[in-house]
């Protein structure tokens, strides 16, 4: 196996030298093998190779091996004469000039690659996806209070689709993906590869399987829809909580999508101002229960009031309060190995509910000065909460 | 007019020349005498052994010699090295040039206690 291995590493040295001293290596490292035995002399022996390799490897490609011209035994005399070159050396300038149209050409077929199967070039003609995407971005942004936010911001951008289209190529169904702002980069990085692959499918079945497969069933109920509700429903996505009575196909939100940054100024802001504090969950308006009971994905509303043993759902009210019209929210969550999570809320005047910000703390608060003092000091962790 | 290979002299080859100034020597023995007279400090791979023996070979200090197994110590598979006598001047100039270096370090009190 070594005498292998050996082979292999005298195979990279130059025709010249392999065909002339080859056997002669081979016998010098048997040799070598043969007397040189033990662990550590074995171990010396093997650096010792690879340290030769090393060194003397440029110095034997750098080496002009003498030509080798073998004159032909024509017996005519005058005639032609024909020599044959063995194993010329690589000059630098040859290795150079190749090594920079190797360089080239693999450059060009990337290019290529990535034009041609990645990111066709596009034509005048939209393509149905085209056409959904130019719907969803000329759409008006969401209205979130006073001020719009934009889709970026809160509801996350549309990087990917999935499109069945009919027999004349109009898009009948769509399937729309959301990013959250500030998912991972992986996870982002994976749904952006949906879109080219989406595009590149031209058979209806495949496109189907694709939105299927990259979306998750219960958002693809409401996502996979005619083009005009898809951009509906990927517009109030993370928005507009409470209204499960009046539009049954309101998805339940994931931990990434009530994932929202804000910075901390601005958290503080959410409890400036006076605040009502309250301690007992029927003191809540219908629309703040019915919003908490589908973000937690528990329905019904399912809150046991301070001091109450446990229920089955696992969230026992700490505090919560209202801020003008902010509701938060804070419980215990999850019975022996309990979290602390806190969730602010939005009472619209059209009787929906916004999520506006929420975190599992680090610290409990037990009245409204000290979960001022957990906000200010950041005592919460800062990543998507399964609420 | 092209520069020569071994102008200056490099290490191993002088070496390679001093090892076979006591008789020829294959490969693999050329490598052991550089070894015993560098103290084992000197131990010649493969691809640094037969390339310096290539270069030398190039220039005419050394040659190849036919040694077949009916000879002492004879091995037909093996390439025996023979120092030629420009092979062996070559050597002697080389050595007298270590030597007035070694007599200018010595002048220049470079060295202490009795290592010299």
């Amino acid at each position: 196996m070594s005498e292998k291995v050996f082979a292999f590493l005298l195979s990279l040295h130059p025709h010249g030298f392999r065909e002339k001293y080859l056997q002669e290596a081979m016998l010098l490292y048997r040799d070598r093998y043969r007397y040189e035995t033990g662990y550590i002399r074995r171990v010396r022996l093997w650096c010792d190779l690879l340290a030769d390799l090393v060194t003397s490897l440029p110095r034997t490609w750098q080496t002009s091996w003498p030509v080798v011209a073998v004159p032909s035994e024509s017996p005519i005399a005058k005639g032609p004469s024909f020599h044959l070159l063995h194993s010329e050396p690589l000059r630098p300038t040859v290795i150079l000039v190749s090594g920079v149209f190797t360089l080239g050409a693999a450059c060009a077929f990337t290019f290529v690659l990535n034009a041609v199967f990645l990111h066709p070039i596009q034509s005048h003609t939209m393509s149905p996806i085209e056409s959904v995407m130019n719907q969803v971005n000329q759409t008006a942004l969401p209205e979130v209070g006073n001020r719009a936010l934009p889709i970026d911001s809160v509801a996350g951008s549309i990087t990917s689709l999935a499109v069945q289209t009919g027999a004349h190529g109009e898009a009948i169904t769509a399937g729309v993906d959301v990013v959250r702002p500030h998912a991972g980069n992986a996870i982002r990085k994976k749904q952006a590869q949906n879109l080219p692959h989406a595009r590149r499918s031209r058979n209806a079945e495949q496109r189907q399987v694709m939105l299927e497969s990259h979306f998750p069933k219960d958002r693809r109920e409401i996502l996979t829809s005619n083009v005009g509700s898809t951009v509906q429903a990927a517009k109030s996505s993370s928005l507009g909580y409470g209204q499960q009575s009046e539009n049954e196909g309101l998805a339940r939100p994931t931990a990434r999508e009530t994932y929202v940054r804000l910075p901390l100024a601005e958290v503080q802001h959410l409890f400036s101002g006076d605040c009502a504090t309250i301690r007992a969950s029927h003191e809540f308006p219908g629309q703040i229960t019915n919003a908490f009971a589908t973000i937690t994905h528990t329905q019904p509303f399912a809150l046991v009031d301070p001091g109450a043993g446990f229920n089955v759902t696992g969230r026992r009210l700490m505090l919560a309060g209202r801020c003008q019209d902010r509701w938060f929210i804070e419980y215990e969550h999850g019975g022996a190995a309990k979290s602390v999570a806190l969730m602010v809320l939005r009472a619209n005047p059209d009787k929906s509910v916004t999520f506006i910000w929420g975190r599992q703390l680090k610290n409990s608060a037990g009245d409204l000065a000290q979960l001022r003092a957990v906000l200010a000091n950041s005592a919460f962790w800062d990543g998507p909460y399964s609420w | 007019m092209p520069r020569r290979k071994l102008d200056p002299l490099p290490a191993t080859a002088f070496q390679i020349l001093l090892a076979l100034a006591d008789g020829d020597l294959h490969g693999y023995g050329i490598m052991r005498r550089v070894e015993e007279q560098t103290n084992g400090r000197t131990r010649l791979g493969p691809g640094t052994l037969y390339g310096s023996i290539q270069a030398i070979l190039e220039e005419g200090f050394i040659e190849e010699v036919d040694r077949g197994p009916d000879q002492e110590g004879g091995d037909e598979r093996r390439r025996y090295y023979r120092l030629t006598s420009s092979g062996r001047k070559l050597a002697c100039s080389e050595a007298d040039r270590l030597a007035d270096m070694l007599r200018a370090a010595r002048a220049s009190n470079i060295f202490r206690g009795e290592y010299v």
